[in-house]
Formats: structure tokens, C-alpha cells, sequence
């Protein structure tokens, strides 16, 4: 049947509309990321030196860098992904392979996703509570802790959903061999699984390399390179925050620095991530 | 053709899915060294009862009722590892289920799980079960790539590979060829009754030709209950029931 002329107008206006709306959301979209991108180009390139990888915090109006800031920042981030992988990736399986739709695993699965979408600076607040005050100073190690406890859930999060993703027919395939469950998990489950968790710690490291909140609580920040984490601890969020509030123009441009490295740091690290995803469809 | 003695034999087994009963009042030998054929219309029960077989679906809320000899020993009475019975009733699947490992580390898996072999041992076991299974001129030169990168046909040959791999004694083919094309299914068939020699193995098809083909005993099922068996010759062509008479030419299911 032939719809009538006003039909086909109409219809033709509606998709005219629509299509409008979508593509201007997307443009602005695209132009808030593309002006931050500009600006910080534009400002941060400038202001990189050798110097900036190579010497600690200026004094206001001397030379100096960010390398204590992004030493801090690898190291902390480090810890607190060698920390929540394991603990997140056991959890994860624990919900996908074992749990599943149990009344313990509907409880874990909620409290995680509660966790998840907590404020970081509540996270900061609490560490700061359970190891900074017991121990009288800030510290390297409580703000690994931090981001560990933001890194975890994530983790949780994709090692269940990656798991979800692999037949069941594959797991029966290996329970039919003779396979015990924990071989049938390890062998088969996860390995179908590792790009997809390897994807989800990727992210979770983006993530939590750019937190500022829970490390102002925890390993606040130091002017000068320390040799452990047990000390307080300087990271490039906070070394950004610290320096772009202060009013010393050398310390305004490190800043500049600081938040340009950890734009490309993020950036490269969802690209990598999806290529990684991308690996596992081939 | 002389009969066999038995390797399987079922006695009296109902099945049931929580209320559900799959299975009603089933009792069935399998022979050793033939190829037994189950047929049906979907929903019949032939799968629940391949399955039931090596307990591979003995989730809370499935329950067994009867008999499954296996050389005499009652496997429904099997408590706690199910290890062995896997070790000797082995299974393949309806879709292809490669693991995502290698084409050499797929059949050593199970090998593995089983016995502490040297790397050249191990070696001669893989290229033994995928020779056995018709695959190996096709894979000898490609053992480290993927499993997943064979096409659907080498893939479930690939999964015959594993299952034979551990030598098992019995050999459960779960519509082994419906995913596939004519040609792969002609070869499934031709490994099938290669295998025979040396296995008991029963074999759920959809597909009444390939019974025909494969088939030394034929069992029709319907609603849960064996209809008929014999042996394949005098079965189809001669059935003792209308309902199989009706199946068998098209009538239903």
C-alpha cells in the first residue's frame, strides 16, 4: 500500500527534526572535548620542558619540574592496581561462576555498584579515618589505598560481565572432559575472558590516575622526591590543583604541564584499551 | 549381525526438571562397539538422556530415578567427583565448543588432566587423537594457531579430537552435525563409523538419513518415552509402531 502524501510529509519532518537535535548534541559534545583538548595543547606544550620530567617542585619564581608529582602518581596508581586486580578479578568470578543469581551474590553484586558510584572524596575521607590518623601523617601508602578501594569495584564490575559473556556451552565442554571447576575457570572462563578484563583494568587505571579528592586526604603532597611511599607523597592531580590555585606564574604553568601529561596519560590509555577490546573480536 | 555385550545399560530411568518429568520409564541397552542413534522430535528427551549418561546436567532441582549400568556399575549412585565417569564416557556437543587456546593445547588439555606426560609424549598423544579423528593432514602445519580459527566442520572434528584425546570407552554425540554443511556432516559421519571400532557411541540426530547412514541400532523417542528400538534396517523399514511409522515418513514432528 502507498502511504498518502500528508503521511510521507510528515514523517519526512520528523526525521528532518530529530536528526537536527542529534547531530547538534554531538557537536556540542565534540566541541567542549575539542576546546579542553585546544587549550590545554595550546598552554600545556609551552610550558613542557626537559625539566618538568627531570626536577622536583620550584620554589615560587625558581626552575624545577614535576618529577617527584609524576613519580607519586605511577607509583600510587601502581599499588593500588597490583592491590584491586586480584581482589576485583576473585570477586568478579566469585559473582559470575559461583554466585550467580544467590542471595550472597545479589547483596555483593549491589553493595559494589554502591561502591562504585560513591563520591572519591567520601573514599578519601574514610582511608583518612582508618590509616591516616593512626598513624599520625599522611602517607603514600593511604593513598593507595584510596584509589585502590575506587579501583576495585570497576574491576568487580567487568571481570562479572566478561565472565557473563562466555558460553556456558564452553564451560560444559571442559566439566565434560573431567575438568574440576577450578580448572574449568582458570583454563577456559578466563582466558576467553582476559582481553575483556584486561579492558576493565585499563580503565580502571585512567580513572583513578586522574582522582585529586581521595589523595587530598590521604597522601596529600610533597614538595620533594621521597624514596617510599611511607611518607606523605606528591601526585600530579594534586600538584595541578595545588599549583593552578597558587598565584606564582612558574607554578600556573606547570599546572599547564601537569594537566596536559595526564590528558595524554588517560587518552592513551582508552586507546589502548580499545584496541585491546577490539583484539578479542577478531 | 551379532550382538555385542552390552556397555550401558538403562533400567527403569525417569528424569525430572523440578515437576517436569523428561524421561518416563526408559530402559535401553547400549552395545559396545556399534553405533547407537537416538531420534525424536525436539523435546522428546533423547538429549536429557545422552546427557544423564555422564551426569553432565546434574544441576539442584534435576533428579534420576532407576538405573545407568555402566559395565554393571550403577553411575547414578556416583557421589561427590564425577572425574572418573567423564574420564571414561566422553561428549561432544551440538555447536563446536573449541577452547580459545591453541589448536595443539586443545587436545593436550584434557590429556593433561589426566597424566604427567614429557613434552614429546605429550606431543605423539595429540597428533594419535587428531589423526584418529581426521584431522590432522589438515592441521599438522598450523598445531599453534587458534582452535577458534578452523572452520565450523574442522572445529567439531577438533572436538571429537579432545574427547577421544583421554581414550574414554564410551562416546556421546549430541547432534554433532546439525550446524554443519553436507560436506563436513559426510565427514562427521565417516569418522563416526571409523570410531566405531574402538568405541561405543551413541549418537542424537535430528536428522533420519544420517541415522540411516550411521546408525547399527536406532532408538525413536517421543514425549519422554522410547517408542521403539531396533536394529536401524528393520526399524525403518519395517517399524512395529504407527508412531514411528509416522515419524520416520514425515507425518509429525
Amino acid at each position: 500500500m502507498t502511504p498518502d502524501p500528508p503521511v510521507l510529509s510528515r514523517r519526512h519532518a520528523t526525521n528532518a527534526v530529530m536528526s537536527g537535535f542529534a547531530w547538534a548534541g554531538t557537536l556540542a559534545a565534540l566541541a567542549a572535548l575539542a576546546l579542553i583538548l585546544y587549550a590545554l595543547l595550546m598552554r600545556g606544550i609551552g610550558a613542557l620542558s626537559l625539566a618538568t620530567f627531570t626536577r622536583t617542585t620550584p620554589t615560587p619564581g625558581g626552575d624545577g619540574g614535576l618529577l617527584n608529582a609524576i613519580l607519586g602518581s605511577l607509583a600510587m596508581t601502581a599499588v593500588a592496581i597490583a592491590a584491586a586486580t586480584p581482589v576485583g578479578m576473585l570477586a568478579g568470578t566469585y559473582l559470575a561462576e559461583y554466585g550467580r543469581r544467590g542471595r550472597l551474590a545479589q547483596t555483593v553484586r549491589f553493595l559494589n555498584d554502591t561502591l562504585l558510584s560513591v563520591p572519591s572524596i567520601i573514599i578519601g575521607l574514610f582511608v583518612y579515618g582508618l590509616a591516616v590518623q593512626p598513624a599520625g601523617h599522611f602517607s603514600g601508602w593511604a593513598g593507595a589505598f584510596a584509589l585502590a578501594l575506587i579501583a576495585l569495584p570497576v574491576v568487580v564490575r567487568t571481570t562479572e560481565d566478561i565472565l557473563n559473556l562466555v558460553p556456558d556451552s564452553l564451560r560444559e565442554a571442559g566439566t565434560a572432559l573431567g575438568a574440576p571447576r577450578w580448572r574449568v575457570i582458570v583454563c577456559i572462563a578466563w582466558r576467553a575472558a582476559a582481553d575483556g578484563i584486561l579492558t576493565g583494568v585499563l580503565l580502571a587505571v585512567a580513572r583513578i590516575s586522574g582522582e585529586t579528592a581521595p589523595l587530598l586526604f590521604t597522601a596529600l603532597n610533597n614538595q620533594f622526591l621521597t624514596s617510599g611511599l611511607d611518607r606523605p607523597t606528591a601526585s600530579l592531580p594534586v600538584a595541578i590543583f595545588q599549583f593552578a590555585m597558587s598565584p606564582y606564574p612558574n607554578w600556573q604553568q606547570l599546572a599547564w604541564a601537569g594537566a596536559l601529561l595526564i590528558s595524554v596519560a588517560v587518552l592513551a590509555l582508552n586507546i589502548s584499551a580499545r584496541l585491546v577490546a577490539r583484539r578479542r573480536h577478531r | 549381525m551379532p550382538p555385542n555385550p552390552p556397555k550401558i545399560e538403562v533400567h527403569c530411568l525417569n528424569y525430572f526438571y523440578g515437576e517436569n518429568q523428561a524421561l518416563k520409564d526408559i530402559s535401553i541397552l547400549f552395545q559396545d562397539r556399534r553405533v547407537t542413534t537416538l531420534i525424536g522430535p525436539s523435546g522428546c528427551g533423547k538429549s536429557t538422556l545422552l546427557r544423564a549418561l555422564n551426569r553432565i546436567s546434574s544441576s539442584p532441582g534435576q533428579r534420576a530415578e532407576g538405573e545407568i549400568l555402566l559395565d554393571g556399575e550403577n553411575i547414578l549412585l556416583w557421589r561427590g567427583d564425577l572425574t572418573g565417569l567423564r574420564a571414561r564416557v566422553g561428549m561432544v556437543f551440538q555447536k563446536p565448543t573449541p577452547f580459545p587456546m591453541s589448536i595443539f593445547d586443545n587436545i593436550a588439555f584434557p590429556i593433561k588432566l589426566y597424566h604427567r606426560l614429557s613434552r614429546l609424549e605429550l606431543e605423539d598423544e595429540v597428533e594419535r587423537a587428531l589423526r584418529q579423528a581426521a584431522l590432522w593432514d589438515e592441521v599438522k602445519d598450523k598445531l599453534r594457531q587458534s582452535g577458534l580459527s578452523l572452520s565450523g566442520g574442522q572445529q567439531q572434528r577438533l572436538c571429537i579430537a579432545r574427547a577421544i584425546a583421554i581414550k574414554p570407552e564410551v562416546l556421546l554425540l549430541d547432534e554433532p552435525a546439525s550446524a554443519l554443511d553436507p560436506i563436513s556432516t559426510a565427514l562427521i559421519d565417516e569418522l563416526v563409523c571409523e570410531l566405531r571400532r574402538d568405541y561405543c557411541l551413541i549418537v542424537v540426530t535430528h536428522n533420519m538419513q544420517q541415522a540411516a547412514r550411521i546408525g547399527d541400532y536406532v532408538g525413536f523417542m517421543y514425549l519422554g518415552e522410547l517408542i521403539e528400538f531396533g536394529e536401524t534396517g528393520q526399524l525403518f523399514s519395517n517399524p512395529r509402531e504407527t508412531r514411528t511409522q509416522d515419524y520416520i515418513t514425515g507425518r509429525f514432528g
